[in-house]
């Protein structure tokens, strides 16, 4: 009897959980749902749950004529990969290089580090805004890129530095022993051994940057617009195409939707700047 | 002997000085320069489609911030509003429902929803403003839908300056309640399970566990989630671009927005600056606090 009464508790408490995560997609999948509606169905009230037929018809609009989102996608893809790439190169050694050469001033560097990740993007987009109309540098993928760099490193070279302070250090000296140098060891050693790490590093990196819009609204021209300007167009819009929007959303959602399954563990580590681990 | 650990530790303190200058480098050129160029340019009325401006006129832009009824004051307020209540709602129903799940953790698939439930974290705010945009449209959305299915009066949500600034705040919580749920939930698994149960042994009900056990166990996660959580307020941008673009009037009109909008909309880039410099001030205060709060456990 005993035991039903804590089989049954047990059971409303997982509900409770299940209702909660419902809170979080219900809205999500309406969006969906939307999408796969025709323009009609999106302007009727009561609106209809369920589209009439589901349809990729939305979708494959987007990839038609001269507003296809082929050309945002693939800018968004390749600031983000490119981003990513040069975050990492920069983060790796100078994490690593906090992490085993501890000096006081490490301590300043660090403090450096996380009150820059924390600036608003808006102050920081301000004067850059300015520096780079002066000097030619708006409309160019490479000047978004050297923003979304700045704004990531500091985020990746905290994170990695808290991941390289759990790498044992004495494989390391091991290897040193064995004449290895810092660079071998680094190189041979710590980076295979933090992969796991450094792989979710570059998830967030790629998702942060993937999701920039401040930045890209501002600084991107008709040839280099993201995806995310592509939807910020949907915000202005008086006469809104519902369903045109959210098969946008949902493309843009997908490598972000897939990422996170990948990365669920580690989600609140990322989140938290490595203080709490998931 | 003594001699060759000497340039051992010189060699180490080359590599590591070696090792750092790219990322030094990068934070040197590109955030020094531009701050030290943000804080000159907050000192004149530089306008960019404006030629003749940009003139060196001291610190009338911060003085014009203070003293007039400036705008950027009320946004300032209306943050620091945003702040008082969203903080406390976020934060209580964060630690109920990280209750919960804690209470399924041996369960089967509660990890899976744990999942679901923080999705909302890891799509851009952009996004999550636009479709919540269309949930809440008076006329077309399923809000309203729900309202009138439960016989509910039909509300104008974010078209009416009385219901868009809660609005804002409601879609901020949906988003970013999972987020401090989520981190108490990591603190509440730290915790050793003795705890709960010579307290259950000693008869105490569930207020007194979260008084005696809980608030000062999560006392380090708290101030942490309370630290980010109000970084991420400030930051509030792109919500209110996706939603309202500060209207009503100025009911929605945050800090963030409000500098967007001087130095983008209205061209004022030398009062814009003057702006972002208020708010970076605000912000590094505030990050640096959390700096030392994620330093100290290493120590």
């Amino acid at each position: 009897m005993k035991f039903r009464m804590k089989w049954i508790k047990k059971l409303l408490v997982w509900m409770v959980c299940f209702c909660f995560s419902m809170m979080s997609l219900l809205p999500i999948l309406w969006s969906v749902l939307t999408s796969f509606k025709k323009y009609i169905e999106t302007q009727i009230f009561p609106p209809k749950i369920l589209p009439d037929q589901f349809s990729l018809h939305n979708y494959a609009e987007l990839f038609k004529g001269s507003s296809s989102i082929v050309k945002p996608l693939l800018s968004s893809l390749e600031v983000a990969v490119i981003t990513t790439v040069i975050v990492l190169l920069i983060a790796i050694p100078a994490a690593y290089s906090m992490s085993r050469f501890r000096t006081k001033r490490t301590h300043d560097i660090q403090m450096w580090v996380i009150g820059m990740r924390m600036a608003p993007a808006v102050a920081v987009l301000v004067p850059y805004y300015i520096i780079y109309s002066r000097i030619g540098l708006v409309n160019n993928k490479g000047g978004l890129i050297v923003l979304y760099v700045l704004s990531n490193v500091t985020f990746a070279v905290w994170l990695l530095s808290v991941f390289f302070d759990g790498v044992s250090k004495e494989i390391e000296e091991a290897a040193m022993v064995d004449g290895l140098g810092h660079w071998g060891t680094l190189l041979r050693i710590v980076i295979p051994l933090a992969m796991n790490s450094i792989l979710i590093i570059a998830a967030f990196v790629f998702i942060f940057s993937w999701n920039e819009l401040i930045y890209a609204m501002n600084l991107c021209g008709q040839q280099t617009q993201t995806l995310p300007v592509i939807l910020s167009t949907y915000a202005s819009d008086v006469s809104v195409q519902y369903q045109m929007m959210t098969a946008t959303q949902v493309i843009q959602i997908i490598p972000v939707a897939l990422i996170t399954l990948l990365i669920q563990k580690n989600i609140l580590t990322g989140l938290s700047f490595g203080a709490v681990k998931g | 002997m003594k001699q060759k650990q000497k340039t051992l530790a010189e060699r180490n303190a080359v590599t590591a000085k070696i090792m750092l200058a790219p990322l030094l480098t990068v934070l040197l050129v590109l955030g020094i320069f531009p701050g030290i160029y943000l804080v000159w340019t907050s000192l004149t009325d530089l306008q960019m489609n404006n030629a003749s401006s940009g003139n060196f006129i001291w610190l009338s832009n911060y003085l014009a911030l203070v003293t007039d009824s400036s705008i950027f004051g009320s946004a300032l307020l209306k943050t620091l509003l945003f702040c008082l209540a969203a903080l406390p709602i976020q934060f209580v129903l964060g630690y109920v429902i990280a209750k919960f799940f804690m209470a399924a953790v041996d369960m089967k698939g509660t990890g899976f929803l744990r999942t679901v439930y923080m999705f909302p974290l890891m799509i851009t705010p952009l996004s999550v403003g636009l479709f919540w945009n269309y949930l809440l449209n008076p006329r077309v959305g399923a809000v309203n839908f729900l309202l009138q299915s439960a016989n509910l009066p039909l509300q104008e949500w974010l078209s009416d300056s009385s219901t868009a600034f809660p609005c804002i705040i409601g879609i901020y919580l949906w988003q970013w309640t999972p987020y401090v749920a989520m981190l108490i939930q990591a603190g509440l698994l730290s915790i050793p399970g003795e705890l709960y149960e010579s307290a259950r042994a000693d008869g105490a009900g569930l207020l007194h566990i979260t008084k005696s056990i809980d608030l000062p166990m999560l006392k380090k996660v708290l101030g942490i989630s309370a630290i980010l959580s109000l970084v991420q307020i400030v930051q509030t941008f792109e919500l209110v671009l996706a939603t309202t673009n500060g209207g009503p009037g100025t009911s929605t009109l945050v800090s963030a927005y409000a500098i967007y909008r001087d130095a983008f909309k209205y061209f004022q880039n030398g009062r814009a600056c003057a702006e972002a410099v208020v708010l970076m001030v605000i912000t590094t205060a505030i990050s640096q606090v959390l700096a030392k709060y994620v330093l100290k456990e290493e120590d």
